[in-house]
């Protein structure tokens, strides 16, 4: 499913520019059933550098997603103009190995508005599952910078710790185009990551990479060996294109609960921090 | 437990002088340079026309057209096209597993003849199209009408020609060889002068063994070079020290690591001849040494637990505690110079009491070994690393100077990409 129509839609909506009134979301949940395709799925890990393994990376599934919490973002009745929307965090749940071949049914709502030091906030919640079975909860979190909406509700903001740049274990050189070989896996054709004109009319000097695809290599890169856990992000200096940048673990190793960091090598700064716990595996099916 | 049967022998050796890259050899490719090379052994021994048992032969910058680069080699050399080859890959450990590998085999009784065989040539080398192309043309193959053709072929964009240059990367960091190592030299705090000072032994050794005429019978020359190029007999340790850092300055500590004491990018080619006994007596060869016992270890480098090249710091140890020796049963140390910085921190490892204990499980240090003894006709660092050449340049130069010397065994060690190291025992004939 094509992403253009949605951004085009989008930025009708965001015309003319600020906020809707009313602070409440639509309630409704959408879904969509989709067959995992290997030939697909095959294009995601390459790119995000991830073996190709009969188990499907989660951030395969929010890729898989995305189009319905767009279409949910998009609403007119979203009193936020999606343009403009940074995704500042996201939490998933993985609970359940999905495979090649599984057929996921996804279900997507969206929660808040919620208060935020710098604007207004929306969560996406996605539950996706299989055979009846919950096999993966995630939280996508988009701020609307400098947005207030007088009835946004309040919300616990997760500390930021002081990040301090460890020795990089790895680098990473990501070339002009990843950008464009994400958008082409992923569906995401959001043109700041395409365009350096469309870019720079969102502030960014150049391209920026996506940040779910920084997260996802991230995350491929830990390789977590564990049976259910929780896969948190958060994003902080979005990632210029082309560019350099470090990974290493500041907690814990690869294949166990940890945490990771990709950043700046050379500035210390953080691009985006992730971290991985293990999380006990439901009993019973949802 | 060393091999039950040592029936195995090494008979000799032979090399192309190693080049640096991008240069005499420069369009040399990896086939010439080893048929050259199998060829002067073939000359040297009186082969021509014969077929040996099995040639194992291998490089570490290999064209996808070389999938059967040993066998190719033998086909175009003096050997009787009957001869057999295979290919082995082990990075920079590729020449001494091919010694290694082939030693089981006449060992096993399996083949009485083999010539272990490694080449690398730094200059031309394989140049890959980037993922993003590559993909395109493995879609535009696939396609079957001329519409998907088109419309395939429209996803070309101008940034997909750069091609990928070849590079000492590590495939999971991202991190080049010098850069991993330059981590290991802060970790160990090897100073730029004790780097430098191992560098201008390494050159001092090497051009006094071929002063000496060590390499006569070792080395053929090749497209005009007689000599390893890199060899710089006029080193000093203050020309040595003028040199700036190349690796590390990205590191908090101060660099130290230069184009002096790191080995440059080379190209070459190596082999060495081994036997029974039998075959070689009836022959008249003369054993020169056997390779005793072999043993390889990794570290998991990924994350920085361990550094990239200290595998051998391990193997070493064990290899020593399985043959009932220790440091001092050794008359030579051959530990392949990737870079000075490299041997320093393996010596210092083994002299460390907290990585015998930690992580070698010991009670204490290993040992001690006396660097009157380290690499007595140098090593890399002076005639420079054509990556799976290394391993048959060590086995022929100290196979030959244990029989000169009347000395009885040498200590083996290779470091390799992949946080990997082989280490074997040589002991004379």
């Amino acid at each position: 499913m094509s992403m253009l129509p949605v951004y085009a839609k989008a930025v009708l909506k965001a015309l003319p520019f600020g906020t809707r009134p009313g602070t409440d979301l639509p309630d409704r949940t959408i879904g969509r059933s989709i067959a995992i395709d290997a030939t697909a799925y095959a294009g995601f890990a390459k790119v995000i550098e991830a073996p190709l393994r009969d188990v499907v990376h989660p951030g395969y599934l929010h890729v898989l997603a995305f189009p319905l919490s767009m279409q949910l973002l998009s609403d007119p009745a979203v009193p936020l103009p999606l343009v403009g929307m940074v995704h500042i965090r996201n939490r998933v749940d993985v609970l359940r190995p999905v495979r090649i071949g599984d057929v996921v049914d996804f279900h997507v709502s969206l929660a808040g508005p919620y208060a935020h030091p710098s604007g207004t906030t929306i969560d996406v919640e996605v539950t996706a599952q299989v055979d009846g079975e919950t096999v993966l909860t995630e939280t996508t979190t988009y701020l609307a910078k400098g947005k207030r909406l007088a009835g946004a509700k309040e919300q616990p903001q997760p500390e930021r710790e002081d990040f301090v740049a460890p020795l990089p274990t790895a680098r990473w050189r990501l070339d002009p185009i990843i950008g464009q070989r994400y958008a082409k896996v992923s569906g995401d054709y959001n043109p700041i990551h395409l365009n350096g004109l469309a870019a720079r009319g969102f502030g960014f000097p150049k391209v920026i990479a996506h940040g779910m695809y920084t997260a996802s290599r991230a995350l491929a890169a830990a390789d977590p060996r564990l049976e259910s856990y929780r896969w948190d992000v958060s994003f902080a200096k979005p990632i210029l294109l082309p560019g350099t940048v470090g990974f290493a673990f500041t907690e814990g190793a690869r294949h166990e609960a940890a945490d990771f960091a990709v950043f700046d090598p050379a500035k210390g700064k953080p691009h985006v921090l992730s971290s991985v716990t293990e999380v006990a595996a439901p009993t019973s099916s949802a | 437990m060393p091999a039950p049967t040592s029936r195995a022998v090494i008979l000799g050796g032979n090399r192309i002088p190693f080049a640096r890259s991008n240069k005499q050899y420069a369009k040399a490719s990896n086939l010439d340079m080893l048929t050259s090379t199998i060829d002067g052994l073939v000359a040297r021994f009186g082969l021509a026309g014969e077929t040996i048992g099995e040639v194992a032969g291998g490089a570490v910058l290999k064209h996808s057209k070389d999938f059967n680069l040993t066998r190719e080699a033998v086909l175009g050399s003096a050997l009787s096209p009957t001869t057999p080859a295979y290919d082995i890959g082990q990075a920079c450990a590729t020449g001494l597993e091919t010694v290694v590998s082939l030693t089981n085999k006449i060992n096993a009784g399996q083949i009485e003849s083999g010539i272990a065989a490694g080449v690398d040539s730094a200059s031309d080398a394989p140049i890959v199209v980037n993922d993003s192309l590559r993909e395109i043309l493995l879609e535009l193959s696939r396609a079957k009408t001329l519409a998907q053709r088109v419309r395939i072929a429209a996803q070309i964009r101008p940034a997909y020609l750069a091609p990928q240059a070849p590079s000492t990367g590590e495939p999971r960091t991202g991190l080049s060889m010098g850069e991993h190592q330059a981590i290991t030299t802060a970790e160990w705090q090897i100073s730029r002068e004790a780097q430098d000072e191992l560098a201008l032994a390494s050159h001092q050794g090497l051009a006094g063994a071929w002063d000496e005429g060590f390499f006569d019978d070792l080395v053929t020359p090749y497209l005009g070079v007689s000599r390893d190029t890199n060899l710089r007999p006029d080193s000093t340790l203050e020309s040595l020290a003028k040199l700036s850092p190349v690796f590390g300055k990205r590191l908090p500590t101060p660099a130290t690591m230069t184009a002096g004491n790191s080995t440059p990018l080379t190209d070459g080619a190596a082999s060495v001849l081994l036997g029974s006994e039998e075959w070689a007596a009836e022959r008249g060869f003369t054993p020169l040494a056997r390779l005793i016992d072999a043993e390889a270890a990794a570290v998991d480098f990924v994350d920085g637990a361990e550094g990239l090249l200290m595998a051998p710091a391990y193997a070493v140890p064990r290899l020593l505690a399985r043959n009932g020796l220790t440091f001092d049963d050794f008359d030579v140390f051959e530990i392949h110079e990737a870079f000075a910085s490299t041997v320093l921190a393996h010596l210092a490892a083994w002299e460390s009491e907290e990585f015998g204990r930690e992580k070698l499980g010991l009670d204490g240090a290993f040992g001690t070994l006396d660097r009157a003894k380290l690499n007595p006709l140098g090593s890399s660092l002076a005639a420079g690393h054509p990556f799976a050449a290394t391993g048959g340049r060590i086995i022929a130069t100290t196979a030959k100077y244990l029989k000169e010397t009347g000395k009885k065994r040498s200590l083996v060690s290779i470091c390799a990409a992949g946080g990997q190291g082989l280490t074997a025992i040589v002991e004379a004939a």
